[in-house]
């Protein structure tokens, strides 16, 4: 269950575009694409395309001239991912390809999915995924993994509804950071086609720079002799 | 509003200086349009002179031109590097960092980052001049410049630059770069010490000109640079003194007073006066027996009331009464600029002494427009065109040259415009003023104007050591910017273009203020207003508000619960002492019952369907009206958190400003997130209709820190999306949160939307736990925030989680490289880790310096903590205020008493004694640690942590940062930009802010809000926060598609 810190932090640092190429590349890959479920695989996965298509511009804020302000969204960090018995395949799936494009890191805990996991592993692997960017967990590390201080976030999908309050429980239980809960709990994916879903997988950032300090405020200069 | 002309009326200056005083002040944010058309008359040229001027200009810049030799190097280094190339602010960044940077490895980094991105090969082609080559490549070796070959002046520019410095290794490139930059030093500066100065100015002095000297350097942060520079000038004025005479006029002496003092600041007033007077005044005896006349510099618009006052006290001092040997600097993109003259000239009237004036255009106008819009102000202090300064500079002049001020002010002329000095030979009747102008520029103008004329030109020359350059560099080059200097513009620029009257230029366009630059309140556009306040250190803002908050000091507010806007039976009312004063009664609470708390909670359950059926249109305007009612009641509101806060007056302000700000903004974002019904098609290929509806019932936890802003922040973005809100803020502070709560009902919010409950723990479990609530907002400390967490998932009876949002604490660190400039590191610092005794989540906790600089940064600190200021936070002169209560004093006291034995002290800021006692201040204090693993838990008062980090380790210390879990604010401080951006993206913070403080985020601007540790997201005051608020609802289902 080692996750490798370098490796995550590369992940975390590639454009989504970049993310998108390689997981890409492990959707196409026979394995899945044979799969019955495939096709509301690459239906969700679509959506998550569409969602986050614009994700890697930075968005300019408006405010006093000689700074420049920045807002721009990037991976939580670790999640965990947990699936029910009976949970469908493709919402697995679903919740896994979702995280990873949005920078994070998988433990991955599907006791009842276990060639799932093998084959997601095997296609991430291939797809060239950098190492302990996705790490499978057995379901005798969950306890420890929740405890884990770099967990940001825990990704679910239920089967029944009355299973999201014991598992926030659970999570509430932590000593370290708040870790939310981002279920599915429907077997039609009707949650994770919501256009808020893939945004609750990220963090904002904001960047300041003073850009004075860095060679004067030729934009006001600009504005100052700019014809009317 | 003065009347300019009448200004040129004798009468006007024979006015007591009392008189005209009060006229200056009010023209700080004057209209600008309505001002220039006062002064444009003042600047009119009568059509003979008009055409004289442009004929005799012209005539000029075609000598110039024509005369091969002409051009000085720095005038083509200026030409070729104008600010509005990528390269050109390259290199001033390089040149303005490299000669301080003590690591070869940092130096070697900066000249990477700096030359790798730029088309230097244009600049290498299109200019002759050695300087500008030397510059732009850097690389003389062993005195000879490195040519290209002819390869390289095809290939692209920074390809070319790799092969270069591949070859000659980047050692030898660094020892390259700082050498031409010691050349750029030496044609900027006059001499590192008076004496080489005098030596390198004589054959100046012998083609007639004379000196102004300068002493370089920064202002003062600590007593010990004040003393230094002090010294300094006491030098000059003996070396000046021993000058031999010519018939050139004596040189002189130009004084930077912040220089001189480490508070130089209007707030500081009563010291100032009293201590840098007295250091003037030795100056000035000494120069006065030395017949060494003295100048006092112009400084930031913020200052100049305060140099004005300065200067009185000394014009008017018994020891200098009688000399006419002291001068003021006067800028001529002020508004205020023709007011000051005036009052001069009746200053000289009555005293009887000559005034030197040297009329200047002004150096730091994109600082003055950056500051406004910051701050909110109600205008700007100078023009927003050139050609209005201009006009302002002609209508000053044609004051300066008037008979009525002739032998009370002489008038010193400084410019680099060869129209501008004509014009002012056409407009003078008489020879009793002077010319100046910077040493290295103007050379072949300034010459060609001695020579026709018998009036005197002086130089400006900076002497000083070279490492202090370029902050002086930059401000002229801005200078050149902002006022189109002669050398500014292109050699090719039509000379017809280069002559046109200012007053022909401005009369011309369709408004005289400039349209691209948008008053401080206008700077979002359409979107929403900006909040605004006024300047502290301008008299006639700050007077009337101080007189307003003043009105405050005594009210007695009250606070109790409010549940439909009634007051439930209360239990005693319970007195409210401030924490700078415990004897200092604020009001009285009557707390609530945890019985309180759910009947709020039921009330607003009741009323949130008919809330939400309110049109957002209508919900948003209702805050557009509280921010307004917050402007009009904003000394109120500003007395109210300084006396049941403790926070000093700009922190007041500022907290109001935010709260105006979040009620604009979140107002003008509801609009856009009600959105029409959406239809999502599901796995199964059935197509969902959802409406984004409001969750239902929030609560809102407030902290004291920011009892207004955070308090209407929170309950704002709930109520303006459409769920009714039960509040209860931080114990400390509900005074002010029930007198937003009354302005809220004010602004037309339904009593029932909003309910109050005051109260700690007992009252904020009532709310967590109860089964009503949809959403909890939260701000408040870590192990609160889990609390909560913990304590709504334990509720019975439901089948939802309810959403948290919660914003907590950081350990917030400042990684300062040694590309960074000290000073502003310090006085970054200063604001990040003390300013609201260091209370605010995003204050700096760790202070993380190469170790290279360190030394440097850390006796600076030293020194100018020992200048902040503790006490009354109502008073203007105080720097830090109390922390709030007796429990976060004893907490953070304790934090001092264990701090383990590796560890000290660097400095530590004294309470004053009349605080010791019946108050909760905390010495602000720097702590030095030998490892990051000495930082324990966030402390949450006025201290900042120090460690020090070798160049090579930067990796590892923002992993170390980031391991502790936190994430909320990280400023950074350095002048390679490619460094910066490295930490920033390994950082794992909310909020970076990359050289300047780390706090203060502006709604809209710097939406706030960390990750780990420091809280949920969405961040506050940004793009995502409002759609947290709601949810989408499933209202329909369709057919299968």
């Amino acid at each position: 269950m080692t996750v490798l810190a370098s490796q995550v932090s590369d992940w975390q640092h590639l454009s989504f575009q970049a993310r998108r190429h390689i997981l890409d590349q492990a959707l196409q890959s026979a394995a899945l694409k044979d799969a019955v479920f495939y096709a509301q695989v690459h239906r969700l996965w679509t959506h998550f395309n569409q969602v986050s298509a614009t994700w890697d511009q930075t968005l300019v804020l408006p405010g006093p001239t000689g700074e420049s302000n920045e807002l721009y969204l990037t991976a939580r960090g670790l999640s965990f991912i947990y699936a029910e018995k009976n949970a469908a395949e493709s919402l697995i799936l679903g919740q896994i390809f979702a995280s990873l494009l949005c920078g994070n890191s998988v433990l991955c805990c599907l006791p009842e999915h276990k060639e799932l996991l093998q084959q997601v592993e095997q296609v991430l692997t291939q797809a060239k995924l950098p190492a302990g960017v996705f790490t499978p967990a057995q379901v005798e590390d969950l306890a420890q993994a929740l405890q884990r201080p770099e967990l940001r976030l825990m990704q679910a999908v239920l089967t029944e509804p009355t299973q999201v309050i014991p598992w926030c429980q659970r999570l509430a239980q932590g000593t370290q950071v708040l870790v939310p809960l981002i279920y599915e709990a429907y077997p039609d994916g009707r949650t994770l086609l919501m256009p808020d879903y893939l945004l609750k997988l990220v963090t904002e950032r904001t960047r300041t720079i003073n850009t004075t300090a860095v060679g004067g405020n030729a934009t006001l200069l600009e504005l100052g002799s700019r014809h009317d | 509003m003065l009347q300019a002309n009448a200004v040129l009326n004798p009468e006007f200056i024979q006015q007591a200086p009392s008189a005209i005083w009060p006229l200056i002040s009010p023209l700080y944010a004057v209209d600008e349009s309505l001002w220039l058309q006062e002064l444009l008359p003042l600047a009119q040229p009568s059509p003979t002179q008009a055409t004289q001027i442009e004929t005799q200009a012209s005539a000029l810049i075609a000598q110039i031109r024509a005369d091969d030799g002409a051009m000085h190097m720095i005038d083509a280094l200026l030409l070729e590097y104008s600010l509005d190339t990528r390269e050109g602010i390259l290199l001033m960044c390089l040149a303005e960092a490299l000669i301080r940077i003590p690591d070869a490895a940092s130096a070697q980094a900066l000249i990477r980052d700096k030359l790798g991105v730029a088309d230097w090969h244009a600049h290498l082609r299109q200019s002759d001049s050695f300087l500008v080559n030397a510059s732009t490549w850097g690389l003389l070796l062993t005195g000879k410049v490195v040519t290209l070959s002819p390869q390289d002046t095809q290939a692209n520019a920074s390809q070319a630059l790799n092969r270069l410095v591949q070859r000659l290794g980047e050692p030898l490139i660094r020892r390259a770069m700082q050498q031409a930059m010691k050349i750029m030093g030496h044609q900027f500066v006059l001499g590192q010490t008076m004496q080489e100065a005098i030596r390198r100015g004589q054959p100046y002095r012998d083609k007639g000109y004379t000196y102004s000297f300068d002493m370089l350097g920064e202002a003062a942060l600590t007593q010990a640079d004040a003393q230094k520079y002090a010294a300094d000038y006491a030098k000059a004025i003996e070396a000046v003194g021993q000058y031999p005479s010519t018939q050139a006029p004596r040189p002189s002496v130009s004084i930077k007073l912040s220089a001189l003092h480490p508070r130089y600041e209007v707030a500081q007033k009563a010291r100032v006066l009293e201590e840098l007077c007295a250091s003037l005044l030795t100056l000035i005896r000494r120069a006065r027996i030395l017949d060494v006349h003295l100048t006092i510099d112009a400084e930031e618009a913020d200052r100049l009331e305060l140099s004005l006052e300065v200067f009185q006290a000394l014009y008017q001092h018994p020891e200098v009464q009688g000399w006419g040997g002291l001068g003021l600097v006067v800028q001529a993109y002020s508004k205020r600029a023709l007011a000051v003259l005036a009052w001069l000239a009746s200053l000289a009237h009555q005293g009887g002494d000559l005034i030197p004036v040297r009329l200047v255009k002004g150096a730091y106008w994109d600082a003055e427009i950056k500051l406004c819009q910051q701050r909110g102000l109600s205008g700007y202090p100078v023009f927003t065109r050139k050609e209005a300064t201009d006009v302002s500079y002609l209508a000053c002049a044609r004051f300066l040259l008037s008979e009525p001020v002739r032998g009370k002010l002489w008038p010193q002329f400084a410019s680099h415009n060869a129209h501008t000095l004509v014009a002012i030979q056409q407009m003078a009747s008489h020879q009793a003023y002077e010319f100046q102008r910077l040493h290295g520029m103007g050379d072949a103008l300034h010459d060609r104007i001695l020579a026709s004329s018998q009036v005197a030109t002086r130089i400006y020359a900076p002497v000083g050591s070279h490492k202090d350059l370029l902050p002086y560099l930059v401000r002229r080059l801005l200078e050149n910017g902002a006022n189109s200097s002669f050398v500014h513009v292109d050699a090719n620029c039509p000379i017809a273009d280069l002559v046109q009257h200012p007053w022909h230029a401005l009369s011309a366009k369709v408004s005289l203020h400039n349209p691209h630059i948008p008053l401080p309140v206008a700077i979002y556009g359409s979107e929403r207003p900006a909040s605004t306040g006024p300047n502290l250190f301008i008299d006639s803002q700050a007077t009337p508000f101080l007189q307003a908050v003043a009105q405050f000091h005594t009210t007695q507010w009250q606070a109790s619960a409010s549940i439909n806007g009634q007051t439930p039976q209360t239990s005693a009312w319970q007195p409210v002492y401030a924490p700078w004063d415990h004897s200092h009664q604020v009001g009285q609470i009557a707390w609530s019952s945890p019985e309180d708390a759910h009947a709020a909670l039921n009330a607003a359950a009741d009323y949130q369907a008919a809330w939400a059926q309110v049109a957002v249109t209508e919900r948003a305007d209702i805050f557009r009206r509280m921010a307004q009612l917050m402007q009009t009641h904003l000394a109120e509101l500003v007395a109210l958190c300084q006396r049941e806060a403790g926070k000093t007056l700009q922190d007041s302000i500022d907290e109001v400003r935010e709260a105006v700000d979040f009620c604009y903004y979140y107002g003008a974002r509801a609009q856009e997130i009600s959105e029409q019904p959406l239809e999502i098609t599901d796995l199964t290929g059935v197509i969902r209709r959802y409406q984004r509806q409001p969750r239902g019932v929030w609560v809102c936890i407030s902290p004291w820190n920011f009892p207004l802003a955070i308090f209407l922040g929170q309950i704002s973005a709930a109520l303006v999306t459409g769920n009714t809100v039960v509040a209860k803020p931080a114990p400390q502070t509900s005074l002010i949160a029930y007198r937003a709560l009354e302005l809220l009902y004010q602004a037309g919010l339904p009593k029932q939307a909003l309910h109050l409950v005051l109260g700690a723990g007992e009252v904020g479990a009532a709310l967590t736990s109860a089964t009503q609530v949809a959403g909890v907002a939260f701000t408040g400390s870590t192990p609160t925030a889990r609390h909560i967490y913990r304590a709504l998932a334990q509720r019975p009876q439901i089948d939802t989680p309810p959403v948290l949002i919660a914003e907590t604490g950081g350990q917030n660190a400042m990684i300062v490289d040694s590309t960074a400039l000290p000073e502003q590191v310090v006085k970054d610092v200063l604001l990040s880790g003390f300013a609201s005794a260091g209370q605010r989540c995003s204050a700096l906790r760790l202070l993380c310096v190469q170790e290279d600089i360190a030394e440097r940064v850390f006796d600076l600190l030293q020194g100018a903590m020992a200048e902040l200021r503790l006490g009354d936070p109502r008073e203007l002169a105080t720097d830090v205020g109390p922390v709030i209560d007796q429990v976060a004093q004893t907490k953070l006291e304790a934090h001092l008493t264990n701090l383990g034995a590796k560890t000290h002290i660097l400095a530590q800021t004294p309470i004053p004694e009349a605080y010791q006692q019946q108050a909760t201040f905390v010495a602000p204090t720097a702590i030095r640690l030998q490892s990051l693993d000495q930082l324990g838990e966030e402390e949450f008062g006025p201290f900042v942590h120090l460690l020090t980090y070798r160049a090579n380790e930067l990796p590892q210390l923002i992993q170390q940062i980031n391991a502790k879990g936190y994430g909320l604010t990280l400023g950074i401080h350095s002048r390679n930009e490619t460094t910066a951006a490295y930490i920033e993206a390994c950082a794992r913070v909310g909020n970076t802010y990359i050289n300047r403080n780390q706090i203060g985020a502006v709604v809209g601007v710097q939406p706030f809000g960390g990750q780990g540790l420091s809280g949920t997201g969405p961040k506050a005051g940004g793009p995502h926060y409002l759609a947290s608020f709601t949810h989408l609802v499933e209202c329909g289902v369709g057919d299968q598609s």
